[in-house]
């Protein structure tokens, strides 16, 4: 009886043990795969994106600029209030975009880790552009050429803001050619697409 | 004491209402399906959904995706769950096949059921195509 006993004991620890050992490994298993799944998670990789600007009129351009890295946690303050409902990727590429001061955000990758989600990329002002003509361009590039072809051109200033047909003397036709024709070519002019008027106006302030 | 336990009620049940709900997207003003967004066309209003089924919390195909849920907006097959990066590049390249240069005015929800063992998780999205 008591040999009986020690075997039933025996046995029921060894069962225990092996249970133990089998739920304490399928945890393991789900805390990994767990782990792995909120490790890292691709949310949102574009080209261009942005919260304040819709529509992109045909003489603006896309400037780029340097390269951000932002963080937004579901502890953090929201950039702009949108209630109770928050989007995460929202908040950080409005983060990204007030920090910069960008109207649009290139080559965009939004990894959720945890609670907090990382965007990265570049990010660009939409500025209004004004075409090159194909004089100036040569002016800019040989501007020795230029006051050959022009000889009382003695203006200093930028080749870019020359007015070329009022220079005085008349071009030979193949100069006045590659005046008129379309070169694709622009200046960026400086002035920057103001946001939709329905853009939150804590990134740029009121339109 | 009655009084306490209302005002502690009344407590709970409002930072209950008052409670935040995180999505991980929720608006977008505009997304550029390709660097070129100068759009020309207005290609209408597009709505779809990617949806996933949940097995005791745990999805089968990963999280509802954003980058499914813009090829359903276009209309096209919804082949594969695209988590990675050459996934997305792939999407990419079918999205541009319809000619969709950017969307504008996208807003995405969550929504679905859970009944414990087995649940339904799904990313609606709205958004307006230009060409």
């Amino acid at each position: 009886m008591k040999l009986s006993g020690a075997r039933y004991t025996t046995s029921c620890s060894f069962s225990y043990t092996f249970s133990l050992a089998m739920v304490l490994s399928a945890g393991a298993m789900l805390f990994t795969t767990g782990c792995a799944g909120i490790h890292e998670r691709n949310l949102l990789t574009v080209p261009v994106v942005s919260m304040t600007h819709s529509k992109l009129p045909k003489d603006y351009r896309l400037q780029s600029g340097s390269s951000f890295l932002t963080e937004f946690c579901e502890d953090d303050r929201p950039i702009v209030n949108t209630g109770k409902v928050i989007g995460l990727a929202d908040q950080a590429i409005l983060k990204a975009q007030k920090k910069h001061k960008a109207t649009h955000l290139l080559d965009v990758r939004v990894v959720r880790e945890g609670e907090c989600v990382i965007a990265e990329g570049t990010t660009a002002r939409a500025v209004r552009v004004e075409k090159r003509s194909e004089r100036s361009r040569s002016a800019m590039l040989a501007p020795k050429r230029l006051q050959e072809q022009t000889p009382h051109a003695t203006s200093n200033r930028m080749p870019a803001a020359i007015p070329a047909v009022s220079l005085g003397k008349p071009l030979p036709t193949s100069a006045k050619a590659s005046l008129l024709g379309d070169v694709d070519e622009f200046i960026f002019t400086g002035d920057v697409l103001a946001p939709d008027a329905d853009a939150p106006p804590e990134i740029f302030g009121s339109p | 004491m009655k009084r306490m336990g209302l005002l502690l009620g009344l407590a709970c049940l409002a930072s209950g209402c008052a409670s935040t709900k995180y999505q991980d997207y929720r608006y977008f003003k505009s997304i550029g399906i390709t660097h070129d967004i100068h759009a020309v066309e207005n290609a209408g209003m597009v709505r779809s959904e990617d949806c996933q089924f949940t097995l005791f919390g745990y999805s089968v195909q990963g999280a509802p995706s954003f980058e499914d849920a813009l090829e359903n907006a276009v209309g096209l097959e919804n082949t594969s769950f695209s988590q990675g990066m050459a996934d997305t590049v792939n999407s990419r390249a079918r999205l541009m096949k319809t000619n969709v240069r950017m969307m504008t005015n996208l807003q995405m929800r969550d929504e679905g059921w859970n009944l414990g063992f087995v649940g339904r998780r799904c990313l609606k999205l709205s958004a307006v195509a230009y060409k």
